[in-house]
């Protein structure tokens, strides 16, 4: 099974996109409802892909994607930003972060898993 | 300030008050003239008179003489004493130079007369003579009988009788001469006192003009003072600062709104350059220009504006809009600056704006979970709906779609008029990019009965610009040609290219943008009918989206009637210069083939021509084509000219011959001639020969080329 960490602080979005990559019964899904507890779940859990929400009170996306960073364990982890409008600027500066991509919101479920399994 | 009518009749006045000028001097020219001409009359006259006068004396004078001569011979005849002879002696020495002085006087007619009085003055002094004679002879008979005969007193009558003769002649000379100057007074009387009306109503006329041209001048120069006035009080009362600038820059006056504004006193400022103003400091020489360049605009009543950071005197900040309006003739120009304090402007527009980007933002996130659960309900993720609930289902999905796209448009419009919307500049080839937008639109198309076709061009149009917001651009339109056309009809997507502009359009058969919708299509929330936006599931946004991203790709939108119905929505971007050069990754394997010419424009245009058949090494010279060929061993064709100023590419013949026997050369020149020993494969004469059968004869020899060796 492949391990999928859905990180994003709404949590109607959080079920839903749970339920969308659900779908592939060949995806592990678990979520987290901010940066601090990606860390802790993609630390322990060590997932095969990390869906990350760019905009989330606190530690926003880019910021998890630092602090990932910096631990040995999820150094390597691939990372894929979720973002509102995602705009050229904003892709090539989050390409300079390290993302291994960029989904756009609103996203479509029925297509999120077949777009996440391209990533790895 | 226009200029008044009085002062435009101006010339006019000038010109009438000159003509009677004129007139007056030519009447007083002809008065000197006349009274010349009557002088010269006049002393004429008193000379004629003057003659008359001395004749009638002399003949006056005869006649004495000879009465007197007679008295005298009488009285020596009865006395015989000597000294009564003196009036005798008298007249015979004296009448001769009366008669020389007579006959000079007289005229030709008159000399008879004054003969005929000379010879009885002649006979008379006979006369008298013989009577002398015959006394001193002592015979006082003969004398006395002489005397008595009567004949000395009948020569007297007729003496008499020629000197009243003659006199009548001189009195009625003079008399006519009287009469004749009378009559010519009379004339010149009249004519003179026709000249002086003439002349006085010429100076009426005169002094009625310049008085009217008076009054125009000062009824001009009183609108002047008014306008002046009237735009002195609009200087100082307009709520804007005004600034009446030199040509220079440097600032004349300013109003009391610039020193509320600025802190500075009208006197402070008064010599500064107008750029003392402003925070960014530039240098008199960029504000010299940039006044021209803004004041050309303004000229035209254009008044382009532009912001600056403006400095106030106690070092702060703000922002401003500069209008800048040029008058004054050209060489002597003069400057009004209005500058407006923009701060609040600006805040409520940063405020609008931070308002929509958060309030889209805050939309997207719901709708995300709305469309989200939607589409999962829609896919049957949670099982299979009935057909009722699934119809519910798309409906409430097509709606929070269009939500959606509105929110996006929104932020679009946002970014662009925040000027935040950034454009990833690259060069790119649009043909791949219009067929790709138009088959993600296929389905669309399809889903409303609507066909969508593609004409492209086989070579690439390469331009500077933006994928992602080209294809946007073009998703509009394409989006808006099939939402608009009648089921049946087709969307048409084609390029042209003009003065190096490529012009993307978009051609539908949809029923035409209403005239009164022409001005505003391209506006915000512009739709041609308000249930548009209901019934076409549009925005109102995309256009002026699609104008706004065009025209910050250095490019322009707009739409034109389709003959036959319709509308065609195009847009159009700047061609890169260097066209033939690129090499779309779709092209690398295209066949290299080296362009021999002198003429530059040549190279570029058969370059072009090749365009995605073949690729074209351009040399414009023989060193060029020698190290072309000795670096591009892959070069499977030649197309050479033959004169080249001192050199004939038929010299290169015999080396690609002597390189590369099967490599086909095609002559393509303007000098009709045969070239049998030229060794080349085909001849093409530049004035007769189409681009395209160049292109065809050379790819055909290419084509044959590489199947084999001949």
């Amino acid at each position: 099974m492949t391990r999928i960490l859905y990180v994003d602080d709404e949590p109607d979005i959080r079920e839903i996109a749970e339920l969308a990559l659900s779908l592939d019964a060949g995806l592990d899904v678990r979520t987290a409802a901010s940066g601090a507890e990606a860390l802790e779940i993609a630390g322990k859990w060590l997932p095969d892909l990390v869906l990350l929400d760019v905009m989330m009170p606190g530690m926003d996306g880019p910021t998890t994607l630092a602090c990932l960073r910096e631990n040995p364990a999820t150094r390597e982890l691939p990372v894929v930003f979720i973002t509102a409008r995602a705009q050229t600027q904003e892709m090539q500066s989050f390409a300079m972060l390290d993302a291994r991509g960029v989904i756009a919101k609103p996203f479509d479920p029925m297509t999120l898993a077949a777009q996440a399994r391209s990533f790895l | 300030m226009p200029i008044p009518a009085s002062i435009a009749r101006g010339p006019s006045n000038r010109t009438l008050t000159l003509a009677a000028l004129l007139l007056i001097m030519l009447g007083l020219g002809s008065v000197h003239l006349l009274i010349r001409d009557e002088f010269a009359d006049a002393r004429k006259l008193r000379e004629q008179a003057q003659r008359i006068v001395t004749t009638r004396t002399h003949l006056a004078e005869l006649l004495a003489l000879h009465l007197d001569a007679e008295t005298g011979v009488r009285g020596f005849v009865l006395t015989g004493r000597d000294d009564f002879l003196g009036p005798y002696l008298d007249a015979a020495k004296r009448r001769e130079p009366i008669f020389v002085a007579l006959r000079g006087d007289q005229s030709q007619a008159a000399l008879s007369s004054v003969d005929a009085l000379q010879r009885l003055s002649d006979l008379k002094l006979a006369n008298a003579a013989a009577n002398v004679r015959d006394i001193r002879a002592g015979n006082p008979g003969g004398a006395r009988r002489r005397v008595a005969s009567g004949r000395g007193r009948e020569l007297m009558d007729g003496i008499k009788a020629q000197v009243a003769r003659l006199d009548a002649a001189e009195v009625a000379a003079l008399r006519s001469l009287e009469q004749a100057s009378e009559s010519k007074r009379k004339s010149v009387e009249r004519f003179v006192l026709l000249l002086l009306i003439g002349i006085a109503a010429l100076l009426v006329a005169a002094t009625v003009l310049l008085a009217r041209s008076n009054a125009q001048r000062r009824a001009a120069l009183w609108e002047t003072r008014r306008g002046a006035e009237q735009e002195r009080a609009m200087f100082n009362g307009a709520v804007d600062g005004m600034l009446l600038l030199d040509g220079r820059g440097r600032i004349v006056r300013a109003n009391p709104s610039i020193e509320r504004m600025f802190g500075y006193s009208a006197e402070e400022l008064r010599g500064k350059s107008n750029m003392f103003l402003m925070a960014e400091r530039f240098t008199e020489e960029q504000s010299q220009a940039w006044l021209a360049r803004v004041g050309r605009a303004g000229i035209d009543g254009a008044g382009r504006r532009q912001e600056f950071l403006g400095q106030r005197a106690d070092g702060s900040t703000f922002e401003t809009e500069v209008a800048i309006s040029r008058f004054g003739e050209e060489g002597d120009n003069r400057f009004v600056a209005a500058i407006r304090d923009i701060t609040h402007r600006k805040r409520a527009e940063r405020m609008k704006n931070e308002f929509v980007s958060t309030v889209s933002h805050e939309l997207r996130t719901p709708l995300t979970s709305i469309g989200g659960s939607l589409a999962l309900l829609a896919g049957g993720a949670v099982g299979q709906l009935d057909e009722k609930a699934a119809r519910l289902v798309t409906i409430a999905r097509n709606n929070c779609e269009r939500l959606i796209r509105l929110i996006n448009d929104l932020l679009d419009i946002e970014k662009i008029e925040s000027g935040k919307m950034s454009f990833d500049m690259r060069k790119l080839s649009l043909g791949p990019l219009i067929q790709r937008t138009v088959n993600a639109n296929r389905q669309f198309a399809h889903d409303l009965g609507v066909g969508l076709e593609v004409g492209l061009p086989p070579w690439p149009q390469c331009v500077n610009g933006d994928p992602d917001r080209i294809e946007q651009v073009l998703t509009n339109l394409v989006s808006n040609a099939i939402k608009f056309s009648p089921a049946g009809e087709s969307v048409y997507v084609t390029t042209a290219q003009q003065g190096g502009r490529v012009r993307v359009e978009v051609c539908d058969r949809g029923s035409g943008v209403p005239e009164e919708f022409r001005d505003r299509i391209f506006s915000k929330f512009a739709q041609a009918d308000s249930s548009d936006t209901r019934s076409r599931g549009g925005t109102g946004l995309g256009l002026a989206i699609v104008r706004e991203i065009a025209t910050r790709q250095g490019g322009s939108a707009g739409f034109e009637d389709r003959e036959g119905g319709g509308s065609i929505f195009w847009f159009e971007l700047p061609l890169l210069k260097e066209q033939p050069a690129i090499v779309p990754p779709e092209q690398c394997d295209l066949p290299l083939l080296l362009h021999l010419d002198d003429d530059l424009d040549c190279l570029s245009v058969v370059a072009s021509a090749f365009a995605g058949r073949a690729t074209l090494v351009s040399a414009g010279s023989m060193e060029e084509a020698r190290k072309a060929l000795a670096g591009e061993p892959g070069i499977r064709g030649c197309i050479v000219d033959v004169a080249m100023g001192s050199d004939s590419g038929l010299d290169l013949i015999p080396e690609l011959r002597a390189a590369a026997p099967d490599l086909p050369v095609v002559l393509f020149t303007a000098l009709d001639e045969d070239y049998p020993e030229a060794g080349a494969d085909a001849v093409l004469v530049k004035s007769k020969t189409s681009l395209d059968a160049l292109v065809e004869t050379t790819m055909a020899l290419v084509t044959r080329a590489a199947r084999g060796p001949r």
